[in-house]
């Protein structure tokens, strides 16, 4: 099954469109992968604890709750620029091969202005939050807003890096070898 | 005056752009961006509009609905990789063969399953093109009708619940319902939740799939008989067909019976998932076996005697629990050992990552798009269509059809929903009732399925022309493919005809079970 091998130590997600050029600064993202998909495993775990203690016990765990959030929210934030990196993103594909030039000037041009106006914006925002010490909604959750508005310029900072990382790249794979 | 044509221009360079071939996120959000700042520019958009961002970003991620999509996937990505969409083909072809059609309706019946189970598109086109494409082929079905019956049952799994395009869609429409009951209080709206998508999705989606069947049943050659390697091949019926059922059943009507919230199945879903998987790499653990008649104790002691103080009923359930943690643990670790496990996250967290950028991104254009004036464009032009409410309701579906040729469900869902739902939605229907706001939705979902068969952006024809092996690519040429999916276009427009007519479809079952 190609779509379900992870080519190398990608686990890239259209057959066609293998991993051709080398991405600067690599081990940054698999280790930010490894990090996200931790969270995302702990999430299933968390939720599934949660679920299953309300059905057959009746306890709430409001916090254990928020905790399932908070790693979801985690797992997407550090994923959005693994997915970039392993180019797992919905393309509208009208060549099956990818085009460097397009994925130079998108990288530049699109993403890297958006991770940028995020981390810009993000950063007060998280900063209001930090200095409050921001709490649930729920007085009995597990506090610590805070963390995941952090998360939000961690994550975008992450998105501008992988978009220079994946411009440098297709620019190189552009740039005949001498 | 050039500023007043903003919005318009957003809108031509957003499909102008997506067609280039960037990923879909990065190319809505930057496309916004560039608008804002031409605005900003011209003095017709305000930049403190853009501080609403992260705010929107941290609202969607803590999301409690949305939190079911990962779950989802995880289900869905494991019941994949774990090889049960295979075994379930494997016998239905068996168990069907010898009838007219029978391949070909066992190709529905799983992409129907699949669908039920997964809901992942790309997931199921890619394992009904590999496992089915060739024994279709070896049967006699001309290559067109192959490639159409393929990629369209792959694309089931968006209409038959529990679908994660009918979550995002519940929360768009929701959020739509409540827009228009602010603005106008007497158009009388009732709130809608993602149980009530799923119900008046059920009866659509399964007559789809049932015309589906038909139309293959009719269009069927005389069948080459099973090599006996297939015969040999395959677990027994009950074995294969049983599991996954009885897990798409207990989600399903968890959540239909309003036991569950959707993400509280989902999360009942991917643990089942993974107990499913653990079983079938490890068929004899003593841990996993016992795990799931723990499951089954604990399923009618939640039934019967939830809420007993009796001390003997609840150390048995003590005990059933601990049974099933153990099972699970077990199941992870053994799918960790076959190398299943670590890179099923690793693909969910794509999968994931990639559609939150698409919800995020789509909301920042929006908000740049209303920022434009654009929204009060759409509302403009949809109250000077003719034929009042029914007319208008007819444009939206057709410019959701036309743009499904070039772009996909998510990105029409996000960017027509939350700016023609609101004014839909308060536009009394021809009899003075209020719009029933599930009825919407099942038409846009049934509409908006044809965007993953429509030539030339397909996402089901990439999907399944990209994992063709290098002989059925030759006979199942692009060509071959855009000509054999018409026929089940064709059919989902006419599904759409029926509900248009016949509203009940959608509406019965939503009634009769959240009275």
């Amino acid at each position: 099954m190609p779509v379900t091998e992870p080519h190398g130590d990608s686990y890239s997600a259209h057959p066609d469109r293998p991993v051709v050029e080398r991405v600067p600064a690599r081990w940054l993202f698999t280790a930010v992968g490894h990090l996200a998909g931790a969270a995302l495993l702990a999430m299933v775990a968390a939720q599934g604890t949660v679920v299953l203690l309300r059905a057959v016990f009746g306890i709430s765990l409001p916090a254990v709750q928020d905790l399932a959030v908070y790693l979801h929210a985690a797992a997407i934030l550090l994923g959005l620029s693994v997915a970039l990196i392993r180019d797992a993103h919905v393309r509208i594909a009208v060549r099956s091969v990818q085009s460097h030039k397009t994925d130079l000037i998108g990288s530049l041009f699109l993403t890297v202005p958006f991770g940028v106006l995020l981390a810009i914006l993000a950063l007060p925002y998280a900063q209001r939050s930090w200095l409050v010490g921001e709490g649930s909604a729920d007085p009995d959750g597990l506090g610590g807003v805070y963390v995941i508005k952090a998360l939000i310029v961690v994550g975008s900072v992450l998105l501008v890096v992988a978009g220079i990382a994946k411009a440098i790249a297709n620019g190189r794979a552009l740039t005949p070898r001498r | 005056m050039l500023a007043d044509l903003l919005d318009i221009a957003m809108f031509a360079t957003l499909c102008g752009l997506l067609l280039l071939g960037y990923p879909v996120a990065f190319t809505l959000a930057g496309t916004a961006l560039i608008f804002a700042a031409l605005g900003a520019l011209t003095g017709v958009f305000d930049l403190v509009l853009l501080h609403a961002l992260p705010q929107r970003v941290f609202g969607i991620i803590t999301n409690e609905i949305l939190l079911a999509i990962p779950l989802f996937i995880f289900m869905g990505v494991l019941l994949e990789r774990s090889d049960i969409a295979r075994s379930l083909l494997a016998s239905l072809t068996k168990a069907l063969r010898g009838a007219r059609g029978g391949t070909g309706v066992a190709v529905v019946l799983v992409g129907a399953l699949l669908a039920a189970s997964t809901g992942i598109v790309g997931a199921t086109v890619v394992t009904l093109t590999m496992l089915a494409v060739p024994s279709l082929l070896a049967r006699g079905y001309p290559p067109a009708l192959t490639g159409g019956l393929v990629a369209a049952s792959g694309t089931l799994g968006q209409v038959i619940p529990p679908s994660i395009v009918l979550i995002i869609l519940a929360e768009q429409i929701g959020n739509a319902a409540q827009q228009a009951s602010q603005s106008n209080p007497l158009a009388g709206l009732a709130p809608v939740s993602v149980g009530d998508l799923f119900a008046g999705a059920l009866i659509p989606g399964l007559v789809l799939a049932a015309l589906y069947a038909l139309y293959v049943w009719w269009r069927s050659p005389t069948e080459a008989s099973l090599t006996p390697e297939e015969t040999e091949n395959g677990d027994s019926l009950v074995q294969s067909l049983v599991a996954p059922l009885g897990l798409i059943f207990a989600v399903l009507g968890s959540v239909l019976a309003g036991l569950a919230t959707p993400t509280e199945a989902a999360s009942l879903g991917a643990l089942g998932a993974l107990m499913l998987a653990g079983l079938r790499c490890s068929p004899a653990d003593p841990f996993i076996r016992l795990a799931f008649i723990a499951m089954l104790g604990l399923a009618v002691f939640i039934l019967f005697a939830a809420g007993t103080t009796q001390s003997v009923a609840l150390v048995l359930a003590i005990a059933l629990t601990a049974l099933l943690m153990a099972g699970l643990v077990t199941s992870g670790l053994v799918l960790a050992r076959a190398d299943i496990l670590w890179p099923s996250v690793q693909r969910s967290l794509e999968i994931t990552a990639m559609i939150f950028a698409i919800v995020i991104a789509a909301s920042l254009f929006v908000l740049v798009f209303r920022g434009l004036g654009g929204d009060a464009l759409v509302s403009g032009l949809l109250e000077i269509v003719p034929g009042g409410t029914m007319g208008a309701v007819l444009v939206v579906m057709l410019v959701m059809f036309v743009m499904g040729f070039f772009l996909d469900f998510l990105e029409i869902m996000f960017i027509v929903v939350p700016l023609a739902a609101p004014v839909l939605l308060q536009m009394p229907m021809p009899d003075g009732s209020p719009m029933n706001p599930v009825w919407l939705a099942v038409l846009i979902a049934v509409n908006l399925q044809t965007s993953f068969l429509t030539p030339p952006f397909g996402f089901a024809l990439f999907y399944l022309r990209g994992s063709l092996s290098a002989e059925t690519s030759k006979q199942i040429s692009a060509a071959v493919l855009h000509r054999g999916v018409v026929p089940f276009v064709v059919i989902q427009l006419l599904v759409l005809v029926l509900l248009w007519l016949m509203p009940m479809l959608a509406t019965w079952l939503p009634g009769v079970i959240y009275r």
